[in-house]
């Protein structure tokens, strides 16, 4: 599993790539990736193209990313779900809380 | 092989490591030399060796072999040779031959008296040098 | 921790050869090591008992005892930790070196001595010893570090076990299915009795294992148990519980709830779920199973602003059952990886013949899957039992009577805003419990007042027609237009009046409920006969059943209920 990550060209955006299982072991890293920075970013998406797999902690993980980025007013995007990932999203409803684009 | 019964390198580095205790360690292995080489040949005398017990070969195998450690420890190289091939006659290593075991334990006798000498003089120079 | 190669050890040294003893002591004496000599086997193991030495140097050809038995012995005695034996040997066959590494040595040194080699082989040695020291080290410290938690859980388990056990678990219509240290993995079921005859059931699953799961059970159970014996509804306590829960948790710690009010009186039952997989309604005469899905967030995640306390209501009936299980089911793994999933579960569902067997059906069925049992896997079944109508006990209180008011009237008026967002018959409860003579009679009072409180919003105020909740269709539009009307409402009120006058050594309560709606002709739906089946009708007999004396005003606006007791002993 592998966390990184890469800012847009106006700075605005940052996209967090996450390859593997996306689970406990993965916290470190995925905090890393947008915790104190330069200028912090207005518009966050996290890509879940080559995840199979989020537990409960990942979740979590989300949600703080989403405390980070505003709480209610955090512009967080989920992009790239596959059919397990969107399940699992599906039954905490998290689309209430992220937006989130499923795989084409 | 060398005419030198002892190796004089050997000899140095166990001055070296020996320091003060040098002479002690020479006149130990010497008189416990001269016990395993009585040892053997006691053995030989005795009317129940026979190269065809096996019980007796492997004592006479086995004191070879202790002294092959002993004598190649203190550079006594052709001495510790003699022992390893008079192990392989007590351990079957090699056939045994009852008249090669007699020859070889009686090079024995003769090279540990020019092993004695040498370490012997080397006595006389350490108590010499005191 | 690497040795320095001043690291003194004790080094024993067993050869048979006096001036090799001597030769050796000398090497390892001057790598500034203490050095023990034996020149048997039996001297060598006697000396290690004795002086436990921390590497042996070992002959091989010994009398007595061999090298091989010494070294056999002495490991032996060593247990766990690593005492390295080097062999002594002049033995130049292969399987005689094997020999020695088969009789637990651990390397060998030529005969003549090399003291380059011997020291280089000694370190080595000594930095595998330490290794193996730190190894066990760590080892022990993590044992003890486990009893340690071990014994923290415990004392957890036992507190919460004094919050938990007020429930009713134990009701003869619920069976369930949870680990003893379920808590510990963050499974939480909770079942408790409502004032008026209704049961909540909740099984929630906290994020995270261990003590950090449980922290969080302790104060949702105790509102969760609060708020029931009050008598507040499903909203009210989920939001509350979210609330607590949101104030109180990390924020990446949530906990995924599924909440039921069961409603034996009215046959039907309120379900909450987020976060958790689908619970089921089986229904007891044969029709497929509904799938009661989550679709709310988990507890702990939204504020209050955001939080959606809507319920769905289903008609539950004799029969029926509820079935509600936490994800250690659904996503049990088997060998090759696969979920045991939704379907399979559904198929043991759609199986079951004997409803007193599914719980153990469904572990029969992951057993098989997986070939293993998980220690996450909650499983609770609740199903329809005949009301008891007069509830569970009431609490009695033991304060004097003294201070009992015994002479008052009081009135409330609930408008449109106050009527879309609360509950107050909790509040009013409270209220005529103050009054002890009415102790005894709670229950009838938390129903009688429940029932005139509902039929005046949703009949009177919300306008709703009750002969809609004679399907399970119409059971849902039922619902779903009380939702909406509310949501909508703008006008409207409803009155309550409260007057407590005594009577000898006793007194009488007479409750007024009236709302702003069109009315009802109460002589008419009064005159019904008694259908078990028909839920509209229910509730008036219940009041007439339980009061002292009830009636309703010409248009059926006013709702008047009595209430009388005698004197206390």
């Amino acid at each position: 599993m592998s966390v990184t990550s890469e800012r847009s060209a106006d700075g605005q955006e940052l996209t967090i790539t996450i390859k593997g299982r996306f689970d406990f072991s993965t916290h470190q890293e995925f905090r890393s990736a947008y915790e104190p920075k330069e200028k912090q970013a207005s518009r966050y998406k996290v890509d879940l193209k080559d995840t199979h797999y989020l537990d409960s902690s990942a979740l979590g993980m989300l949600l703080l990313l989403r405390d980070h980025a505003g709480g209610e007013r955090a512009d967080i995007q989920l992009v790239n779900c596959n059919n397990d990932v969107k399940k699992i999203l599906d039954i905490s409803n998290f689309s209430k809380l992220f937006n989130i684009v499923k795989t084409a | 092989m060398s005419n030198n019964p002892v190796d004089f390198n050997v000899l140095s580095t166990l001055r070296d490591v020996m320091e003060s205790e040098y002479p002690a360690l020479l006149q130990v292995f010497i008189s416990d030399s001269v016990s395993r080489v009585n040892d053997m040949s006691l053995l030989l005398r005795d009317p129940s060796f026979t190269t065809s017990s096996i019980a007796s070969l492997q004592r006479l195998g086995l004191m070879a072999h202790s002294f092959k450690g002993s004598t190649g420890n203190m550079g006594a190289t052709h001495l510790s040779e003699l022992c390893l091939q008079l192990e392989e006659q007590g351990r079957g290593l090699v056939t045994a031959d009852d008249a090669r075991i007699r020859l070889l334990v009686s090079e024995i006798k003769e090279e540990f008296c020019a092993v004695r000498k040498v370490f012997e003089d080397e006595l006389q120079l350490c108590t010499a040098s005191h | 921790m690497m040795p320095s190669a001043s690291d003194r050890l004790t080094v024993l040294i067993a050869d048979d050869n006096v001036s090799d003893r001597m030769l050796l002591s000398a090497i390892v004496s001057r790598q500034g090591h203490d050095v023990l000599t034996a020149s048997d086997g039996a001297e060598a193991v006697g000396l290690f008992e004795r002086r436990r030495p921390q590497l042996v140097l070992m002959d091989a050809m010994m009398p007595v005892m061999d090298g091989f038995e010494a070294a056999r012995q002495i490991k032996t005695l060593a247990g766990d930790a690593l005492v390295p034996i080097i062999f002594l040997t002049s033995l130049t066959e292969g399987e005689d070196l094997a020999r020695c590494l088969d009789a637990g040595g651990d390397d060998f040194v030529a005969k003549p001595y090399n003291q380059v080699v011997l020291a280089a082989k000694i370190n080595a040695m000594n930095r595998l010893r330490v290794l193996q020291e730190t190894v066990l080290h760590q080892r022990d410290l993590i044992t003890r570090h486990h009893k340690y938690l071990l014994n923290e859980q415990r004392v957890a388990k036992a507190v919460f076990d004094q919050i938990a056990h007020s429930g009713c678990l134990s009701s003869r219509n619920i069976r369930y299915l949870q680990s003893p240290y379920a808590l510990f993995n963050g499974d939480l079921l909770l079942a408790a009795w409502s004032p008026s005859g209704n049961m909540h059931l909740l099984l929630g699953d906290f994020t995270g294992h261990g003590l950090p799961a449980a922290v969080g059970a302790m104060p949702l159970a105790e509102v969760f148990y609060g708020m029931t014996a009050k008598g507040y509804g499903l909203p009210e306590t989920l939001r509350e519980m979210n609330a607590k829960l949101k104030r109180i948790l990390p924020v990446d710690m949530f906990c995924c709830a599924a909440l039921l009010c069961l409603n034996f009186k009215q046959q039907l039952v309120e379900v909450w779920n987020g976060g958790l997989p689908d619970g089921y309604l089986l229904h007891g005469d044969g029709r497929p199973h509904t799938p009661l899905i989550s679709s709310n967030v988990p507890l702990g995640v939204l504020s209050a602003g955001s939080f959606d306390d809507n319920t769905q209501v289903y008609p539950f009936g004799p029969g029926d059952r509820v079935f509600l299980l936490s994800d250690g089911v659904v996503d049990s793994t088997g060998q090759d990886g696969e979920l045991f999933g939704a379907r399979r579960l559904q198929n043991v569902l759609v199986s079951n013949r004997n409803p007193a067997l599914l719980i153990e059906e469904v572990q029969w069925a992951l057993a098989r899957f997986r070939g293993q049992a998980r220690d996450d896997v909650s499983m609770v079944e609740v199903a329809f039992t005949e009301p008891d109508l007069l509830g569970p006990p009431s609490v009695i209180y033991t304060d004097s009577g003294d201070s009992s008011p015994l002479d008052w009237s009081a009135s409330f008026e609930y408008r449109a805003a106050t009527l879309k967002r609360f509950n107050p018959l909790p509040y009013l409860l409270q209220l005529v419990q103050e009054v002890h003579g009415l102790r005894m009679q709670s229950s009838e009072l938390y129903i009688v007042l429940s029932e005139l409180y509902s039929n005046a919003l949703e009949h009177g105020v919300l306008g709703l027609d009750s002969a809609l909740k004679r399907d399970a269709a119409g059971f849902g539009l039922y619902y779903q237009q009380r939702a909406e009307r509310l949501d909508r409402l703008e006008d409207g009120f409803i009155r309550i009046d409260f007057q407590v006058v005594p009577n000898g050594e006793g007194g009488r309560l007479t409750v007024r409920v009236q709302d702003s709606g069109a009315g009802f002709d109460s002589d008419r739906v009064l005159a019904l006969p008694p259908a078990v089946t028909q839920l509209s009708g229910r509730g008036l007999a219940l009041v007439r059943q339980l009061s002292d004396r009830c009636q309703w005003s010409d248009d059926g606006r006013t709702a008047s209920v009595e209430f009388a007791w005698e004197g206390l002993a």
